[in-house]
This record gives C-alpha cells, sequence and structure tokens, in this order.
C-alpha cells in the first residue's frame, strides 16, 4: 500500500510509516521527548531528503505531543506555566542558533564540535541516569518517587532574581532558569535538528528538582508548542513541510505516544529511568557512529535549501 | 473526491494515449520506435512508473536508448574527516548542467558499439555527461567529484547505465524487435524526459528517434505542492490543523476504547481548565521574590494550603459517602460508579499534593500507597464478571460454580442435593437473575425503584412501610418481558414438567440460603397452574420489596445490587405430609440429636412457624433412634387445590390427633437429614415431602445458624425476684430492658429502642422491630420457624412458648431475662448489658461496595497514626492526610517567635493576658485592619473567640492565689503574668475559622490550634501544653489535671511527663466554640497551677471542682445566649 508525498516528490509505503510513526510516538509519550532525534534519521533512511524530513518531522511532533500533552493533562503532571517559559526561551534559542551556526561556521567546521559536545553531554548523562536508576531499581521502589537531590548548581540558581513560584511543580526558581533552558534546547534543535528533550528533561529532574512524571509531561508541552512554531516558519520559509506524510506519521506518534504515556504511568519511576536512560546512550552511541564511521558516500542531501 | 478526480484524471489521459498510440503510428508509418506512456500523472497512489520503449530494427543493427530529463544544479554537502578523526559536512558543492534523470539502454556493451566521439556526440555514458557538467564550492578533483555525484544518483534510481540489457528478438522478415522497459521511480523530478532511440549499425547511426515523455502531478498532489510554495504560511497553518486534530481524535478514540473510561472529563475542558488556573496564578505576573521573606506571608501561603486541603478533606468524605450510597443502587460496572472511584483516586492523589506542599514533600510514599490501592481496585474492576449473555432459564443440572450467582443460593443447594446426592427433589428449574435484570430495565423501573426507596428511613416504619407498599406496586405494574414469559415455557419443557401441571415458584435470591438466610422473607406460592407461572414469579419479585425484606437488607447491611432475585419453580408434590427438618436442634446445638416437624397435606405453615406440628427428636446415631414424640393436635391441613392455590381442609376427628408419619418415615427423614448434613457439613434446615407413593421429596435444604455462644452459668443474684418461667430457648443470652407488650402489629410499632418485645406470636416481618428490641419473649411459635431463625442469626436474646407472658407483664416495667435460664426476672440484674445492647444496635453499616473494595476505598484499618505505611484504604490516606496537616499547622506560631515580624497587631484589652495578633485573612473587622492594636470585638475569627472567652472571664483565674514566694518565678510563665505586659508576647493566628494560640515563654509553652467551620467534617481542636515553674512532680501533677479534665471534655488524651496532648475532630460549630471556651478556663486555671500543687488528692478535688464549674457554666451560656460573646 504506496501513497505518494506531494512534497517530498515521492512514494512511500504507508504501513512503513505508521511504525515509524508509532515507535517514535511510543517514545515520546513515555519519556516526553519529541522522538525527532529517531524520526529524522528514520525517515531519511526511507529517502526522503533530509530537508523534507525535518520540516514533517516536526508537524507530526505536534499531533504526537497534541495527545501526550492531552494524556498528561488529564494525570495532572504538565507545568503549563513552566512549559510556556521554556518555549519562550526556546524560540529565541533556535533563532539564535541558526545565527550562532553560521557565524560559527565562518571559523570552521563548529556544526561537528558541537556534535561531539553533544554526544559527551548525553554519554555523561545516560550513563549516570542509568547507573543511578539501576540502583534505586534494586534497593526498590520505596524511594521512587523521591525528589532528585540537589545538584551544586542550585546553589546559584537559588541566587538569580525573577524568582518565581510554579505550583504545579512545586518549585520556585528564577524565570531566568526556564528561559536559559529552553534557549540551550532551542540552540541545540537549531544546530542539530534534534527537539532538546534529552535535555531538557535531566535539566528538570536533577536542577529544577522536578519529579519525572512532571518533567515529561511539561517537555512534552514545551516540545508541542516549539514544534508548531516550527512547522508554520518551516511551511513558510522552505516550503517543505510534507502534508501527507505528516498527517500519516501523525497517525502513528498519537497511537504511539498515548500507548507510552499509559505505560509511562503503570512503570515505576525507577524503572522508567532506566529506559530512558538507555535510549539517550543508544542516541549517544547512533551520533558516535555517524561522527566515527566511514561513510557509504561522501555526499550527502543538504538539509534546507 | 479528491481520489475520484485522480482517477479520472489518469482515465482521461490513459484514453488520450490510447487514441494517440493507435492513431499516431499508421499517420507516421515511417517511425521505428514507440515509447508508451507519453503522460505520466503522478497522482495519490503514484508509485513510479514504467516507460516502454519498443520497435524494430534491421538485422545487423544494434539499439541504443538514451532517456534524459531537464539539466539543473544539484547542490550537495561533502562529509569528509575533521580534524582527522571525526566525519562531517565540509562544504556545499554545486553540481550544474546534470540532467535531472538519465539512463542508457543498449543492446550490446556501449563501448564495443559507439566510438568515444560518437559516444560524446550521442550524449552516451557517463563521461560525455561529465564534460558537460561543472562542479563549484570545492577543491577536490572535478572527476572524483562528479563520480561520487553519479554513484549518488544511481542510488536513488536516477541515473543508470544498463549496457546489453536490451534484449533483440530473433530475426523476422530482415527485422529484429526489442522491447525495453525503463522503470522510473516515484522521486524522478517532474518533467519532460526526452526519449532518443538509436539505430547504430557498424559504428554509425542509420536511424533516429525522439520522442517526448512529460511527468506532472495531477490530483491531490499537484495542489498541495502549489498551495505550499505559493502560500506558506497558509500551508503551515493547515498542516498544524490537520495533525492537532489528528491528536485531538486519536486522544478521544483512545478513551473511549478504553473500558470504563468514559466518565473521564472531556480533553478540551481539562486544557481549559488547567489554563484558566494558570491565568489565575499568574503566568505573566512575574513575582520578584522579597528581599527578607516574610514570616507572614509564608504563612498566609501556609494556611491556604491548609484550607485547600480542608476542602479537599471534605469533598472527599462527601464522595466516600455518596459513592457508598451509589454504589449499593448501581453495578460496579455502572459510569456512574467508576466515575466517583475514579474522582476519588485524583481527589486524594491532590490531597496528597496538598499536603506534600505543606509539609516539604515529607509524605511522598502517600503516592505509592495511593498507587498500589489503584492497581488492586483496578485489577478488581477488570475481574469483575460479564453479566452479558447470561440464560434466562437454566435447569438444576446445568448449575455449575459459573453460574451459582445467577440461580440463588436456594437453587444451588438443591441442584448438589439432586445432583450429588441422588436424592429426590421434585422436577425444577430456576428463572435467573438474569431475568430479574431484565425486567427492572423495562422502561427505567431500576431507576424509579431507587427513587422510591432510597429516602426510606428505618426509623420511620410508617415511611418506610409506605414506600415499599409503593415500590411493590411499580413491579406489579411493569411490563413483563416477553423474554421471560418465553423462558418459563421452555423451562417447563427443559424440566420435564407435564403441561397443565402445577407448580410451587420458590425465591432464590442471590445469597440466600448461605451465609444469611433470608428466611421466609420472600414469597412462595404453591400450587400455580402453568398460565399463571409468569405473575407468581412477578409476585415473588414483589416480594422481594416487601417492607420485611427490604428492611430485613437494610438492617443486615446488605446492597440492592447485591441480591438479586432468581426463582426456584418445582413441580408441586402431591404430598400427603411433610414437614421440616433441623439435623441439629437450634436451641442445643451441642446435643447430637435432630429435630423434624411434621403436619398432613402441605408445610407451607410449618415452615412459617405458626402451625402446630408434631416434633419428634431423633438421635444423630446409626442406625437412629427415635428419642421423643410430641404429637399435637392438628385440627385442619393444606392441600393443593383442583384449579391451583392451596385450601384448608378440616382433618377427620380421630387423625386430629395421631401422628401424621409413621415412624419407619422418621427414619428415613433423618438419615437423609444425616447425608445431607454430612455433604454440606453444616446443620441444615431440610424442607420436605412425602407423596401419596410414599417417595420422599426434599424440597430445599440450607445451613442453620447455630447458637455458639456460651453464657455464662447464673451468677444471677439469689434474691431475684423470678417473674416468669419456662418455654423454649431461640437464642440464649440475656437482656435487660423495659418490657412492652404489643398484641397487634400497631403496637409492635411502637416498641421503643432498646425494649424487651412481649407478643402472642412472631411473624417472621418482626425483623423489622429486631433493630430496637434488646430481647423477645414469645407466647406461642415453634423453635423451627423462621422468625426463629431469624432471631439467632441477629443474635436476638429470645424465649419462645413462654404462657402467660402477656398477662402477667407490664409494658415498662423493667425486667432481666436470661434465656438460657429460662426466666424472667424483675429489675435489673447485669447493668454492663444495656451498654452492649447499644453497640449492637448501632451495629452494621450499609454499603454496596464488596468487601475487598470497601476494605481499599472506605475502610479505615483503624491503625492510628502511626505512619504512611498504616494506610491501607483510601479513607486511611484522606484521614491521614487531614491528621498531618493539622499536626503541620500545629508549629507555626513558633515561626513568628523566631522571627518576629511586622503586620501584627496587639490585643488591646482589660485582660491580664498579653497577646499579639496576626491576620491571616478574614480574622478581623475590616474596620481595624489598619489599626496597630486591636480590640477583642474586633476579632471576627469563631474559635478565637470561642478561647478568648474562656481567657479573659475571671472567675477562673487562680493566679492571684499564688504563694508569695512564688511570685518571682511566676512572672512570665502564664498567659495571664501578672505584670502588665511582661515576658513575650503570646501570638495568635486566625482567620474567619481558624486559629493558632503560641504561647511560648521561658519555662512553659501551651499551643492550641483549632478550625471551626460549619462544616463538621473539617473541624478541630488540638492543644498541647508542657512545663511550667513548678518542681517536675507539680508539673507532672499539673498536666495529669489538664488531661483529666480533657478526657472528661470527650479529648482523646495522650500524656508523657509534664507534655499533654489533646485532641477532638469533628464537632459542630456551637459545640466546638464552646470547648474552646472551656480551653480558656482550662488555661488560665491551670496557668500557674503547677506552682502551689500540692498532690494527688488535690489535683482530683481541682478536677471535680473545675468540671463542675464548666458545667455550671455550660448551661448559663446555652441558656443566656446560645450564640455566646
Amino acid at each position: 500500500m504506496n501513497i505518494f508525498l506531494p512534497i517530498a516528490q515521492m512514494s512511500v509505503s504507508i504501513p512503513v510509516i505508521f511504525a515509524a510513526g508509532g515507535v517514535v510516538g511510543l517514545l515520546s509519550g513515555l519519556f516526553g521527548v519529541g522522538g525527532g532525534f529517531l524520526l529524522t534519521p528514520l525517515l531519511m533512511f526511507l529517502g526522503i531528503s533530509p530537508a523534507v524530513a525535518a520540516a514533517s518531522d516536526a508537524a507530526a511532533i505536534v499531533a504526537g505531543s497534541t495527545t501526550g500533552t492531552l494524556e498528561h493533562s488529564r494525570g495532572r503532571t504538565v507545568d503549563y506555566k513552566m512549559g510556556f517559559w521554556l518555549f519562550v526561551g526556546g524560540s529565541v534559542g533556535s533563532v539564535a542558533g541558526v545565527e550562532l551556526i553560521h557565524w560559527l561556521n565562518r571559523f570552521g567546521p563548529a556544526n561537528s564540535a558541537i556534535r561531539i559536545l553533544y554526544l559527551v553531554m548525553l554519554g555523561v548523562i545516560g550513563g549516570i541516569m542509568l547507573v543511578e536508576s539501576i540502583g534505586q531499581w534494586r534497593r526498590g521502589a520505596y524511594m521512587s518517587e523521591r525528589r532528585f537531590e540537589p545538584i551544586r548548581a542550585r546553589r546559584w540558581v537559588e541566587a538569580l532574581p525573577f524568582q518565581v513560584r510554579f505550583p504545579k511543580s512545586d518549585i520556585q526558581v528564577s524565570l531566568l532558569v526556564p528561559i536559559g533552558f529552553g534557549m540551550l534546547a532551542g540552540v541545540l534543535a537549531a544546530m542539530m535538528g534534534v527537539g532538546g528533550g534529552f535535555i531538557m528533561i535531566p535539566l528538570m529532574l536533577y536542577i529544577l528538582r522536578m519529579r519525572i512524571h512532571v518533567a515529561a509531561g511539561t517537555s512534552l508541552f514545551q516540545i508541542l508548542c516549539t514544534c508548531m512554531l516550527v512547522t508554520v516558519l518551516q511551511a513558510t520559509k522552505n516550503h517543505t513541510v510534507d502534508f501527507v506524510l505528516a498527517f500519516l506519521l501523525a497517525i502513528g506518534t498519537t497511537t504511539g505516544a498515548m500507548i507510552g504515556t499509559r505505560l509511562g504511568r503503570r512503570l515505576r519511576a525507577d524503572q522508567l529511568k532506566i529506559l530512558m536512560a538507555l535510549i539517550i546512550l543508544i542516541v549517544a552511541c547512533q551520533i558516535g557512529w555517524n561522527l566515527f564511521s566511514t561513510p557509504a558516500t561522501f555526499l550527502s542531501h543538504v538539509a534546507g535549501e | 473526491m479528491n481520489k475520484q478526480k485522480a482517477h479520472a484524471l489518469s482515465v482521461v489521459s490513459i484514453a488520450i494515449g490510447l487514441v494517440w498510440i493507435l492513431t499516431i503510428p499508421v499517420a507516421h508509418a515511417a517511425r521505428f520506435s514507440t515509447v508508451e506512456p507519453t503522460r505520466i500523472s503522478a497522482g495519490v497512489f503514484y508509485d513510479g512508473a514504467t516507460l516502454h520503449v519498443r520497435g524494430s530494427i534491421g538485422e545487423g543493427s544494434q539499439v541504443v536508448v538514451r532517456i534524459k530529463g531537464a539539466s539543473e544544479h544539484h547542490v550537495f554537502n561533502r562529509r569528509g574527516k575533521i580534524g582527522g578523526m571525526v566525519w562531517g559536512g565540509i562544504e556545499h558543492v554545486t553540481f550544474r548542467n546534470a540532467p535531472s534523470f538519465y539512463a542508457v539502454y543498449t543492446s550490446v556493451a556501449l563501448a564495443t558499439t559507439a566510438t568515444p566521439a560518437l559516444r560524446a556526440e550521442l550524449q552516451l555514458g557517463y563521461d560525455p555527461l561529465e564534460a558537460k557538467m561543472e562542479v563549484e564550492g570545492t577543491k577536490v578533483d572535478k572527476h572524483v567529484m562528479i563520480t561520487h555525484f553519479v554513484r549518488f544518483k544511481e542510488s536513488e534510481g536516477l541515473y543508470r547505465i544498463a549496457s546489453g540489457a536490451v534484449h533483440l528478438e530473433d530475426p523476422q522478415g530482415g527485422s529484429r524487435s526489442f522491447d525495453v522497459a525503463v522503470p522510473l521511480p516515484a522521486s524522478t523530478p517532474p518533467g519532460d524526459l526526452e526519449v532518443a532511440v538509436f539505430e547504430l549499425a557498424n559504428g554509425a547511426v542509420i536511424r533516429e528517434e525522439t520522442a517526448r515523455v512529460s511527468l506532472e502531478r495531477v490530483g491531490l498532489p499537484a495542489d498541495l505542492f502549489r498551495l505550499a510554495h505559493e502560500n506558506g504560511i497558509l500551508f503551515g497553518l493547515l498542516a498544524l490543523f490537520v495533525t492537532v486534530t489528528t491528536g485531538v481524535v486519536v486522544d478521544f478514540l483512545g478513551r473511549v476504547g478504553r473500558r470504563g473510561a468514559l466518565y473521564n472529563r472531556g480533553p478540551m475542558l481539562d486544557v481549559a481548565a488547567d489554563l484558566h488556573r494558570l491565568v489565575a496564578e499568574g503566568l505573566f505576573s512575574v513575582r520578584v521574590r522579597p528581599r527578607s521573606p516574610a514570616a507572614v506571608e509564608r504563612l498566609h501561603e501556609k494556611y491556604r494550603l491548609f484550607r485547600n486541603l480542608l476542602t479537599l478533606n471534605n469533598e472527599l468524605l462527601e464522595l466516600l459517602a455518596e459513592l457508598e450510597e451509589e454504589s449499593s443502587w448501581s453495578s460496579l460496572r455502572h459510569p456512574r460508579v467508576r466515575m466517583g472511584i475514579r474522582a476519588l483516586f485524583d481527589g486524594t492523589e491532590d490531597m496528597v499534593q496538598v499536603l506534600n506542599q505543606l509539609t516539604g514533600n515529607r509524605y511522598f510514599d502517600l503516592k505509592n500507597v495511593i498507587a498500589s490501592v489503584r492497581a488492586d481496585v483496578l485489577a478488581y474492576l477488570e475481574k469483575m464478571p460479564e453479566r452479558e449473555g447470561n440464560s434466562l432459564m437454566l435447569q438444576l443440572r446445568e448449575i455449575s460454580s459459573k453460574t451459582a450467582d445467577q440461580v440463588g443460593g436456594k437453587a444451588v443447594n438443591l441442584a448438589r442435593v439432586e445432583c450429588d446426592l441422588g436424592m429426590r427433589v421434585p422436577e425444577s428449574f430456576v428463572v435467573t437473575t438474569e431475568a430479574y435484570r431484565q425486567l427492572l430495565e423495562v422502561e427505567g423501573l431500576a431507576g424509579k425503584l431507587r427513587t422510591v426507596l432510597a429516602p426510606a428511613r428505618l426509623d420511620a416504619p410508617e415511611d418506610f412501610r409506605r414506600r415499599c407498599e409503593m415500590a411493590q406496586g411499580l413491579v406489579q405494574e411493569a411490563y413483563l418481558p416477553p423474554a421471560v414469559e418465553e423462558a418459563l415455557r421452555a423451562g417447563y419443557r427443559a424440566a420435564g414438567i407435564p403441561a397443565g401441571e402445577c407448580v410451587a415458584v420458590r425465591s432464590s435470591a442471590a445469597g440466600e440460603d448461605s451465609e444469611l438466610s433470608f428466611a421466609g422473607q420472600f414469597e412462595t406460592l404453591l400450587n400455580v397452574p402453568e398460565s399463571e407461572v409468569p405473575e407468581a414469579w412477578r409476585r415473588v419479585v414483589v416480594s422481594r420489596f416487601s417492607p420485611r425484606a427490604v428492611f430485613y437488607r437494610r438492617a443486615a447491611g446488605l446492597a440492592e445490587v447485591d441480591t438479586p432475585m432468581a426463582a426456584l419453580i418445582q413441580r408441586m408434590v402431591r404430598a400427603t405430609t411433610s414437614g421440616v427438618m433441623f439435623t441439629r436442634r437450634p436451641e442445643h446445638p451441642k446435643v447430637p440429636e435432630l429435630l423434624i416437624t411434621a403436619v398432613r397435606g402441605l408445610g407451607l405453615e410449618v415452615s412459617a412457624g405458626i402451625a402446630s406440628a408434631d416434633e419428634f427428636v431423633v438421635s444423630r446415631t446409626q442406625p437412629s433412634r427415635i428419642l421423643e414424640r410430641r404429637i399435637a393436635l392438628k385440627p385442619d391441613r393444606l392441600v393443593s387445590g383442583e384449579a391451583g392455590g392451596v385450601t384448608r381442609v378440616e382433618e377427620a376427628a380421630e387423625e386430629q390427633d395421631s401422628a401424621a408419619i409413621t415412624d419407619e418415615e422418621v427414619i428415613r427423614i433423618a438419615d437423609a437429614g444425616l447425608s445431607l448434613d454430612r455433604y454440606f457439613r453444616s446443620p441444615q434446615d431440610v424442607e420436605w415431602a412425602i407423596d401419596s407413593e410414599g417417595v420422599l421429596f426434599i424440597m430445599q435444604s440450607r445451613p442453620i445458624r447455630t447458637d455458639r455462644t456460651k453464657t455464662a452459668p447464673g451468677d444471677t443474684p439469689r434474691n431475684a425476684v423470678l417473674l416468669l418461667h419456662g418455654g423454649e430457648p431461640v437464642w440464649a443470652g440475656r437482656a435487660v430492658g423495659p418490657v412492652h407488650v404489643a398484641r397487634s402489629p400497631e403496637e409492635e410499632d411502637r416498641t421503643p429502642t432498646g425494649a424487651l418485645l412481649v407478643v402472642p406470636q412472631l411473624l417472621p416481618d418482626c425483623v423489622r422491630l429486631l433493630p430496637r428490641v434488646c430481647g423477645i419473649v414469645v407466647e406461642r411459635g415453634t423453635v423451627t420457624g423462621h422468625a426463629a431463625s431469624i432471631l439467632r442469626e441477629f443474635r436476638v436474646p429470645s424465649l419462645f412458648g413462654v404462657t402467660g407472658a402477656l398477662d402477667k407483664l407490664v409494658s415498662g416495667q423493667v425486667v432481666s431475662l436470661d434465656v438460657a435460664a429460662r426466666s424472667l426476672f424483675e429489675g435489673v440484674l447485669w447493668p454492663e448489658l444495656r451498654q452492649r445492647l447499644a453497640v449492637r444496635l448501632q451495629g452494621r453499616r450499609t454499603t454496596g461496595l464488596p468487601e475487598v473494595l470497601a476494605g481499599k476505598l472506605t475502610k479505615l484499618s483503624g491503625s492510628g497514626f502511626m505512619g504512611t505505611w498504616a494506610c491501607q484504604s483510601l479513607h486511611d490516606v484522606i484521614r491521614f492526610a487531614h491528621e498531618m496537616a493539622i499536626q503541620s499547622m500545629f508549629d507555626i506560631g513558633d515561626r513568628l517567635l523566631d522571627s518576629p515580624v511586622g503586620g501584627v497587631k496587639r490585643l488591646d484589652s482589660p485582660s491580664k493576658a498579653y497577646m499579639h495578633i496576626v491576620d491571616l485573612g478574614g480574622g478581623l473587622r475590616p474596620e481595624a485592619l489598619s489599626n496597630q492594636s486591636v480590640k477583642p470585638e474586633d476579632v471576627v475569627s469563631i474559635p478565637f473567640q470561642g478561647l478568648w472567652r474562656g481567657l479573659s472571664d475571671p472567675r477562673f483565674e487562680r493566679s492571684s492565689d499564688v504563694p508569695a514566694q512564688s511570685i518571682r518565678s511566676a512572672i512570665g510563665t502564664g498567659l495571664a503574668s501578672a505584670g502588665p505586659r511582661e515576658g513575650s508576647p503570646n501570638y495568635a493566628c486566625i482567620t474567619e475559622s481558624y486559629l493558632n494560640l503560641n504561647s511560648r515563654q521561658v519555662h512553659h509553652f501551651a499551643i492550641v490550634d483549632a478550625f471551626l467551620s460549619d462544616n463538621q467534617n473539617n473541624n478541630h481542636i488540638s492543644l498541647r501544653m508542657k512545663g511550667g515553674g513548678g518542681a517536675p512532680w507539680q508539673r507532672n501533677l499539673r498536666a495529669e489535671f489538664v488531661a483529666e479534665v480533657l478526657r472528661l471534655h470527650h479529648f482523646t488524651v495522650d500524656v508523657a511527663g509534664d507534655l499533654v496532648n489533646g485532641w477532638t475532630r469533628g464537632l459542630d460549630l456551637s459545640m466546638g466554640a464552646d470547648k474552646l471556651t472551656m480551653i480558656g478556663h482550662l488555661l488560665s486555671f491551670s496557668a500557674l497551677l503547677d506552682l502551689w500543687i500540692t498532690g494527688e488528692a488535690q489535683m482530683k478535688r481541682y478536677v471535680a471542682e473545675f468540671v463542675e464549674a464548666e458545667a455550671r457554666r455550660s448551661a448559663d451560656d446555652s441558656q443566656a445566649d446560645p450564640k455566646g460573646v
């Protein structure tokens, strides 16, 4: 069962697209990540050009994260206030990221340097999470809803101005913190085409000390906002949003996200964290593979035109 | 639409193509090749296309087919090693003048057919392409780049050189035909493709033809492509709309698909509520944290949380009550019940969340408790049996453990008697509970019944009876579902009851004849003709709503949904004799004897316990022996009427006092009884009948509730005055209470609570009286009747067959009944019994929730407040959260003492008490808000007013009695310190309904924390006192004093050394205020008590003195002005 994609200018198998969307949606629902990190390479593997893949991803993630956010909203695990400010930071960050890349590229291949940095960061975060959560798991579920111990960074975080209460997350923190985190994620998104959920969630867990379920819900909400913006921008500027592809993916991602969210609620926090850590490590491996293995061809499509 | 359009278009284009193909070759007969198709439309389901190039060439020639797309420029990222380590994009490379599609097909290898010059001329192969292409943006060699470029394009299927791929047919008529299929991948860019066919011979072109194939988008893809490029924003928004809609729709479907999820609030509503809260909380208001966080502000915040928690507490308690009520009327499958359960969980989670905010996340593991309770509840609800597809009618042999709950206990027992024991039972079948449910579903009958019955209250007998009668009327008039009548007819055939034969219709309610016997609660109809069976069944159902049956269910704590009605339909036995057998004598369960009662004809009145019958006591030994015969006078007998119904026939004079059954029959019945007893492993109450041929039928068998409690051998005082002696014990026990003699049902209804009922005979509807009586004395009646089994079930001390009781006893006279001794004494012999009675009368509570759910949701495990681990049900969690919230509020005053801040007002009063007031909202009159000091009458806080009334009362001040030498140490120790404004102030945090008084002096502290509102659920008073200026033993004595007073005022008290904790919960507003006044007095009175108290005796005297004064004061207050102040 094939269908012709009008913007991508190619024909794809509908079940394959469904399946791809489903897998990504499942992860998205489980961990509150957008899933772009997985979807873009998947689509490119299916032969869709990166520009279209990246733009249509964003649209598909809108659907998935809508479902996820709704589901989380019912579970009361979305901090809209936090999400909003993260989004503000994220929008600024992604615009800044594009400019930053242009600027950095004048001095050399900054992109790859950032990639390496990202790889290291993911590896470290994933490793720490894995070790910690396995330890927690073995001690039993008793402590699983415990807030994570504050790390040193909290000291200066507490000293920042514009302190605001986030009742849902039950924290008080400077407004600059979510905006800053949002920007960080935005820059990463712009540079690497990933949503930054992977950075965001650990930051929320360890620095903001949010609970993992709320962190996931909030991250999803923020991703929803960001991806809506990206979709419109891509459609306006590059005309690379493939409507049909996005719709097909959306059905997959939404279904997956729904299942994932429910699954997530059934899992204990420590189990969820182990899975999360594993996925982060897998992404790190994928990036590492791309960086260190000799490619089959020395040419690749250009993302964006 | 679009699909159709695309189809239409493709049909048209194919038609055009066909016409073209059919006509052109005729017009240009000179052409040696054809290309097909010449138009390719990329529609919705376009998946690439195949070009067919066909033709024929001369015998010695070769053919070359070249297909080329328009020249374009292509931009690529070149990847390379960076820093000798990692791979990444290095630069953008542009390739100019490269065709979008390029394919060459030849019949032999290209190199052998054409010279390089010819190849270059004809543009065959990659070398000629390379020559025309330009590469920009890289310093790498052009040839290398183009090789990569070609490899990349080949991998996409866009470039291809197929040397020798054209197959030439064998020569035929001097020419060879060929047919080349060129696949075009779906990713081929749209535009014109040029197809050139060359016929080569001896290295030269003989013939050459070109054709154009146009590749274009049509239908939806074309429209979308155009829209995307012409109006990007609109396209983007459209994409957003579609994806968001998909998300919402899938979410909705997902919830609908999940069972029991229908009660979810709409997602939009949810989000809207969240967004509203967001705006309310000030999403955009950046509240800059104050430089030094004011303690008062924190208190505000804390109190706000506390109030939220109280609101939730009350909502949840109400929800629990509603859920219990709802679940006793609706099945657990009903969305309303599920919604209730869900809301309960949500609310409890919220409450725990608030508690954790209040306490700095101290009770985080309550969430795990909730989660595990939720998991258990969900698991239970999942496991609940489906009730769809149940049959309306079952035969005895079809009854299995699976269908047991559809046929009722009576039918299950009978099926076991027949199938397992092989005893003879009448031909029978069961109309299942499903038939009952279907009847109740007709025209919303269930709802109507609920409306009528729900408000019925046990303590309003008139109204109760009226409502039950209304309910019976509703059932009586309900439309009988045809399926039920059909099932009855089918049952007749299936059970092998001959048509026209009369039957007995007996109730068989779920749960009947098991732990609870329901003895005689429901109607049993004998000798019903076939045509009247449906109506008879209806009458059995109607009897389910008789006042006594409804009452019985209420009293036994059964929910309406738990006991659906099934009916057992039995062929009528032509009984010559019938009766009842108890395989243990109920009044002497330990004695190995069984009891058989028998009458001639039908045993209807024997089982009802109203007819006099022959009684045989038989030993339980093998073989059985008849130990005792009591032949009664039987003036008449009941027999089946010819046209149905039961008629009474006068007995011949000589038969009236002869035994109804022979000794041999007695032994047969006893043997059957013993095997039933063995089989069911419990004493049985058996109804039996013997027909004219001497066959013994078992009509039903059910367990007897025997008296297992031991009665203490009489410690009856010797001087007790015996009023009556004799009769037969039904349930051995003792009772003390005023006599109520009732000769008619109306008089029975007037029985006061706690009375000893004396009646001439007892009908089974006595059940409505049982919650009110302490014991029953009956003049006539048999201990094997229904009324007697009900009395045993409810463990009401009762004595039957006490002749002359009505004449000798007078209503209102207080007597003591000792059933075991079969004696009635004058006066109160065992005062402690009255207390026990009170407990029994409060007794059982109705809940429709199954035990496991009730245990999980509503039952208090009662294990105190040791920790979160002790919480086992949601109710536990709710109560725990409330308690912990109160505790966390307890020490809020400490913070004020630690860091005194602004916003504190001084209380200005003539009294000596020195107090500062912190208003957390609504505790002061608005006019007083701007003042620095406030007067007591400015304070509108209800608990404060209550306490202040006590504190400022001069009558209770004892500080002036302090011996002179103790004055120094007394200064600054009490609330009412002697000197003007000395020592630390006392802080009172108040709101309209809240008070936290904190008095922390050098040696002494006292805290009072109280919340009083109209809502009892939320109210509490807690008090803590410690320390003092006296010697340790004196301080301990004072603590004892305070504790004793509090205990006498129904506080729960905890004393350790000189620390006293006392608390009470759930008082109503005025009572709470009164208790606070008392506490005010207590604080004043005991402030310096430790300085001069001399010993325990004195302490006890003070307690008595204080309590007495307090009682006087309270009485005065309520007389003078109930509102106080």
